[in-house]
């Protein structure tokens, strides 16, 4: 009796957890197929006529090429670059040094770091780069998606500073090096699993942004993918699936393959401390 | 003028002083060992050395030139942390040769001299390994290597040993004292092992709270404690200490403890309250009463093998009697304690040491 009761909570336990598995890979599942096809629909459905025609479609959109190959990757890349590397040096500075009050701090930067991308602060950051002549520029773009990015790279960074311990810096120090031959050498290599998360996620989250982009950017050549992919509309406004979903595959695969390179080069670990080493 | 020398340096932290006024001379190739209790600020004191701390106040000379203010890359010393510090992500070979590759010394001669050292050690074969790719002991080589490499005017070594087990520690101290005596580097080595600190130092310098309490040779120290602290703090198992008052009587003076009474002949000193000490292997238990003996009762018995130690209450009072297994006597309830006349130390009710042993 009690096995027979066991046996259908495992069974209904399952089905509840293939109807959340359902829910979540069906759109990615469409997003495989439907580019594929050349009467795609909203519905999840192997080819009936498999077609690569919608990519021939896609290519020969120069806006919406130029905009996934060179602006976001401009954009991304550059938040990538710079968030990594601020939120560094940054971290390390909070962690090494003795601020009063420096974890109330770094609470109130993550704070921040809404406010910064927010809706409500679209307005002042607009007269803000229009002052610095930012605007319709990538670095317009790219300052703000810093600015936003920047709290939480901080406090994530924070934890792997915290786990370097400080003997290797003292060590080198007292080995000969120079403060700025201890960052090069020792400090940063050690961090090196901790900056590339913090890389990943700030591309990841650059390249899916929409709204800075469409309040800094003016020109259409320099336009990033989300806002690109519009030009797969109708007139009339309603979305054309064939090229949507073949545009969007394409626009997901950078992405993909940034998560995969990292975490075959260099694995990926989400907690500091290198006590176990590895390189 | 002292290879190594420390003027009245003081380092705070916060108000809480942790090296108060230490004065140091330490000569050259001498390996002196700054002995203490966790947080007695004999690490501080190194790292002052090192120049990873500034003195609140004093001076700190290395070979006649001064160095006090100058960062830790300019003096030319090398350290051996506690943790070891390897960097995680270069091979041993990288780590050894780091402080040379800062030099700018040539690729070539930095090979040479990575070699030679590791060859030194016994890690010639471990070169292109990580460090998590070695043992503990390995670690501890290679983290010697590294500080020995660039030829330093002092070596400092803070608890170098207190990551290995019991068996490592004893070969790496007979390790680190051969290395020393071959290389003849200044060292200051940091220990709050009592026997370490005997066994490798050339001079041992004791501190409690910031101060630098008793400077001498190990048996000096040993011998000559010059307070109730370091009295203690020295031998295994430690000095027995006991609490009671001195009177005068005919021909010397009486100690009386509670529950016993001890003749001191030829001690003359004013009545007060003192406190006496004994080392365990400098009294004897006998059976049958004796002149000057005490009475005590057995409360443990630990043979170790060659030695066994004898835990007695005597009044009020536990002691403990280190003999040799051999001469040990069958034991009963109820003994007699003798102590050795001539080793007897006595100590004032400040801690101070009030006679000369003998």
């Amino acid at each position: 009796m009690r096995g027979l009761k066991k046996c259908a909570f495992k069974l209904c336990w399952g089905i509840f957890i293939l109807l959340v598995v359902t829910f979540f890979l069906l759109p990615l599942l469409w997003l495989i197929t439907a580019p594929f096809d050349a009467k795609a629909t909203l519905r999840v459905a192997i080819p009936s006529k498999f077609t690569l025609a919608n990519f021939q479609a896609i290519f020969r959109n120069t806006f919406a090429v130029r905009a996934l190959f060179l602006n976001s990757i401009v954009i991304a890349g550059g938040t990538m670059l710079g968030v990594t590397l601020f939120a560094t040096l940054a971290a390390y500075a909070i962690a090494r040094l003795n601020i009063p009050g420096r974890d109330i701090l770094a609470y109130l930067l993550v704070l921040f770091s809404s406010v910064v991308q927010g809706t409500a602060a679209m307005v002042p950051i607009f007269i803000l780069l229009f002052h610095l002549k930012l605007i319709d520029t990538y670095p317009g773009v790219i300052f703000v998606l810093i600015g936003g990015l920047l709290p939480t790279g901080i406090f994530l960074m924070r934890d792997f500073v915290a786990g370097v311990p400080k003997s290797y810096e003292e060590s080198a120090l007292v080995s000969g090096a120079r403060p700025w031959q201890v960052l090069r050498d020792v400090v940063l290599p050690v961090l090196r699993p901790g900056m590339m998360v913090l890389a990943v996620w700030s591309f990841v989250q650059a390249w899916g942004d929409f709204l800075i982009s469409l309040i800094v950017m003016r020109s259409p050549a320099k336009m990033p993918a989300p806002i690109a992919i519009y030009s797969f509309y109708t007139e009339g406004g309603t979305p054309v699936l064939t090229l949507v979903s073949a545009y969007s595959l394409i626009y997901a695969l950078p992405v993909v393959f940034l998560y995969l390179f990292v975490n075959w080069r260099y694995g990926f670990r989400f907690f500091g401390g290198i006590k176990g080493g590895g390189r | 003028m002292d290879y190594l020398y420390l003027e009245n340096v003081t380092k705070t932290f916060d108000k809480v002083v942790a090296v108060d006024r230490v004065t140091l001379g330490i000569g050259k190739t001498e390996f002196f060992a700054l002995l203490g209790p966790s947080g007695c600020g004999k690490t501080t004191t190194l790292r002052l050395i090192a120049g990873l701390e500034q003195p609140t106040a004093g001076r700190i000379y290395i070979d006649g030139r001064e160095v006090t203010n100058l960062p830790p890359q300019e003096r030319n010393v090398a350290m051996v942390f506690q943790d070891y510090a390897l960097y995680p992500h270069m091979t041993l070979f990288e780590n050894i040769a780091y402080p040379l590759k800062v030099r700018k010394v040539s690729k070539r001669e930095i090979a040479a001299k990575v070699h030679e050292v590791a060859e030194h050690l016994m890690i010639a074969e471990l070169l292109d390994r990580l460090p998590s790719q070695v043992s503990g002991g390995q670690q501890q080589r290679a983290a010697v290597a590294r500080a020995l490499v660039h030829a330093p005017k002092v070596f400092l070594f803070d608890e170098p040993l207190s990551n290995l087990d019991a068996k490592l520690r004893i070969e790496a101290r007979a390790f680190l004292k051969h290395l020393q005596k071959e290389i003849h580097v200044t060292t200051v080595y940091v220990t709050h092992d009592q026997a370490e600190a005997m066994a490798m130092a050339d001079r041992i310098g004791v501190m409690f709270a910031g101060k630098v309490v008793q400077v001498g040779a190990p048996l000096e120290l040993y011998r000559f404690p010059k307070t109730k602290e370091v009295a203690a703090f020295l031998g295994n198992p430690p000095m027995n200490i006991l609490p009671g008052r001195v009177q005068p009587v005919t021909d010397g003076s009486q100690f009386v403890g509670e529950g016993f009474v001890l003749s001191l002949p030829g001690v003359h000193i004013p009545p007060q309250e003192i406190y006496l000490g004994f080392r365990p292997e400098h009294a004897k238990i006998d059976v049958e009463p004796k002149d000057c003996a005490i009475r005590a009762r057995i409360y443990a018995v630990q043979p170790l093998g060659s030695e066994v130690w004898i835990t007695l209450q005597v009044g009020n009072y536990t002691v403990t009697v280190k003999m040799f297994a051999e001469g040990m006597p069958q034991v009963a309830e109820e003994v007699w304690l003798i102590l050795d006349q001539n080793k007897i130390h006595l100590f004032d009710s400040a801690g101070q040491r009030l006679s000369p042993c003998g």
